[in-house]
């Protein structure tokens, strides 16, 4: 009886914990994250009076000026455009290539420290630095020793209209490794050591290793990371603010860098707040199933 | 026996070509990094007369790619932190942040952050893989959904909601918008809680401990490394971010901020590639201070999602 009730006392403490743990952090996503979308949603609704400095009710006028810019402007259908384009190299390439690295590191080959700092390096240093080193490296260093070794004169690769987005695409991928490579390399570090013993013993190269036991084993890592990175699509200001600023030509417009453009832009004030609201709300909406068939293509059927 | 050395042999040889497959990716990696980052600080330390081309007897003159000629000068350090402030228009004048307001202004917010952050992963962490209620299910389940499910455009309703509640454009109010559960860190305690075995806390408890001191005297201290690894993650993270302090505190420019800034400056003494790369090079040597005394911590192991098996 007396073990009973003291069970139950115990009981009752881990309730009063538990509840007083969790209390602040519930409170803190109740304001911030369920106040503030639902607020983002009303505010879809609403236009900003400059005069009065007020929100008032302005039912479709945010989603009309989306249709407007869709289809008699060419800034969304570039934005969505990029955007993907941004998310497919990023999220698919760099990926994979963190993958096929964190196995390099796995197995302790030839330089792997090295290599690991190197890779964890642009996660360190800010990226406005790594933005601003590659920019002039890239518009003056790069067409400087071109010219030296061959001769011939090349339009710095940030300025030229054909080679700004594959260069920015190469940045973003250049510096996308680092906290990837720690979480795969310790997702590896996991794997029970008999597992890849026996496929030793079985004569399994380390390709076949790679493929058929690695990846198999850390795939819920994996998806978890590429679930999450579906969801930063429409989010991926592909470092264009860092770049160039307010100063970015519509055409290599993404859609996160034209959201903080229309909240910060100077001159906007508040007046785009609705409309960018609105914005989000259609690119979560376009998000949403695509996060979804991302999670039922990488998790399976049953679990999605 | 023949056959089995040759068999061996073969394997060996895909061994070496996928291991120097990705060693030469990476060899390659590693040199686009040394080789800008190297002529980074060599510009840096050249004069602007040397670096500049210009035309002399009809010769292209001047060095923007080889070892200073005319020898090591580091008054682009001085130039650069003489004037590497920000000035921030308040109501009714200008205030000028010079670059050791700005460090101060990037570690509060860098700090105070990343403690935010941890500890309510922690908590959450921990109440969520130790405590085995339906709730618990729920808000595991909860963080996934969300990290999964896109909700963009917020911004504009977050300043909002933080201007009514009086904590816009304060640090208490930056710390309390960045201490959610909803990211990777939530993740990566769920899983180291979940790792650490039910028989140290019902030991605990035979022992007449409350659940208070289980949890900060025998849980978190096994959890130590994980938990000083996601704090540094974490600081560096918010150290080298510009855009959110930008926008949420703007009355207190930060180090990032000031980078930014700097290098886009129209004051003509410093309107250089080498001053402004210099300028860069200067803000960047606190957290690789910062990393290279923490950078052990980040050999932890993390794991997030598990692992088949």
């Amino acid at each position: 009886m007396k073990e009973a009730n003291r069970k139950k006392l115990g009981d009752k403490d881990e309730l009063i914990f538990y509840c007083c743990i969790i209390a602040l952090p519930l409170l803190q996503i109740a304001i911030f994250y369920f106040y503030v979308n639902f607020n983002s949603v009303l505010m879809a609704f609403k236009s900003y009076d400059k005069m009065s400095k007020t929100f008032y009710w302005d039912f479709g006028a945010n989603f009309s000026l989306f249709w407007k810019e869709l289809t008699q402007t060419s800034i969304i259908i570039d934005a969505f455009k990029n955007s993907f384009i941004v998310w497919l190299f990023t999220c698919v390439l760099g990926t994979f290539l963190s993958i096929v690295f964190s196995y390099y590191i796995f197995k302790k080959w030839v330089l792997s420290k090295t290599f690991k700092f190197f890779l964890f390096l642009p996660s360190v240093l800010p990226s406005i630095l790594l933005v601003i080193v590659f920019k002039f490296f890239v518009n003056d260093a790069i067409p400087g020793y071109i010219l030296h070794f061959t001769g011939k004169t090349v339009t710095p690769l940030l300025i030229g209209k054909d080679s700004l987005m594959p260069t920015i695409l190469f940045y973003n991928v250049w510096v996308c490794f680092g906290s990837q490579i720690l979480i795969y390399t310790g997702a590896m570090d996991q794997i029970a050591p008999e597992i890849l013993e026996a496929g030793k013993v079985d004569g399994v190269s380390c390709i076949r290793e790679f493929i058929s036991i690695v990846v198999p084993i850390i795939l819920p890592t994996v998806a978890t990371f590429v679930i999450a990175n579906v969801a930063t699509l429409f989010t991926n200001q592909a470092n264009l603010y860092a770049f160039f600023g307010d100063n970015v030509s519509y055409s290599n417009y993404t859609i996160g860098y034209y959201l903080f453009e229309l909240v910060n832009k100077e001159g906007n004030g508040k007046t785009m707040y609705p409309y960018a609201s609105a914005l989000g709300i259609i690119c979560t909406l376009i998000a949403f199933p695509l996060t979804l068939l991302a999670r039922r293509l990488l998790t399976g059927k049953e679990e999605a | 026996m023949d056959q089995n050395v040759k068999i061996k042999a073969v394997k060996r040889s895909s061994v070496n070509v996928f291991a120097i497959a990705i060693a030469v990716l990476l060899a390659i990696y590693m040199l686009t990094m040394c080789i800008s980052l190297f002529w980074t600080i060599m510009t840096t330390v050249k004069t602007n007369a040397e670096y500049e081309l210009y035309e002399e007897a009809g010769l292209i003159v001047g060095n923007k790619l080889w070892l200073p000629k005319t020898g090591i000068s580091l008054n682009n350090y001085k130039m650069a932190f003489q004037y590497f402030y920000v000035e921030v228009q308040e109501e009714m004048y200008t205030v000028q942040y010079d670059i050791f307001q700005q460090f101060l202004n990037s570690f509060l917010y860098s700090f105070g952050c990343a403690t935010s952050v941890t500890v309510v992963s922690l908590v959450m962490g921990y109440a969520t893989a130790r405590f085995r209620y339906k709730f618990s299910n729920y808000i595991y389940a909860f963080v996934l959904v969300t990290m999964a499910l896109p909700i963009v455009g917020s911004m504009p309703s977050e300043i909002a909601v933080a201007t009514s509640l009086n904590i816009f454009d304060t640090f208490p109010g930056i710390w309390i918008m960045r201490g959610s559960f909803l990211n990777t860190y939530f993740l990566i305690f769920f899983a180291q809680f979940k790792m650490i075995p039910k028989d140290y806390t019902e030991a605990a408890k035979i022992d007449g401990a409350r659940p208070f001191s289980i949890m900060l005297k025998i849980i978190v201290p096994l959890a130590m490394g994980t938990v000083s690894t996601v704090f540094v993650l974490a600081f560096i993270s918010f150290w080298n971010d510009f855009q959110i302090p930008m926008v949420y505190i703007p009355s207190y420019p930060v180090a990032a901020y000031g980078m930014y800034k700097f290098q886009n400056t129209p004051i003509v003494e410093i309107a250089n590639t080498p001053t402004r790369l210099a300028g860069i090079c200067l803000m960047a040597l606190p957290i690789v201070i910062f990393y290279a005394i923490f950078n052990k911590k980040l050999n932890v192991n993390l794991s997030v999602g598990g692992v088949k098996g």
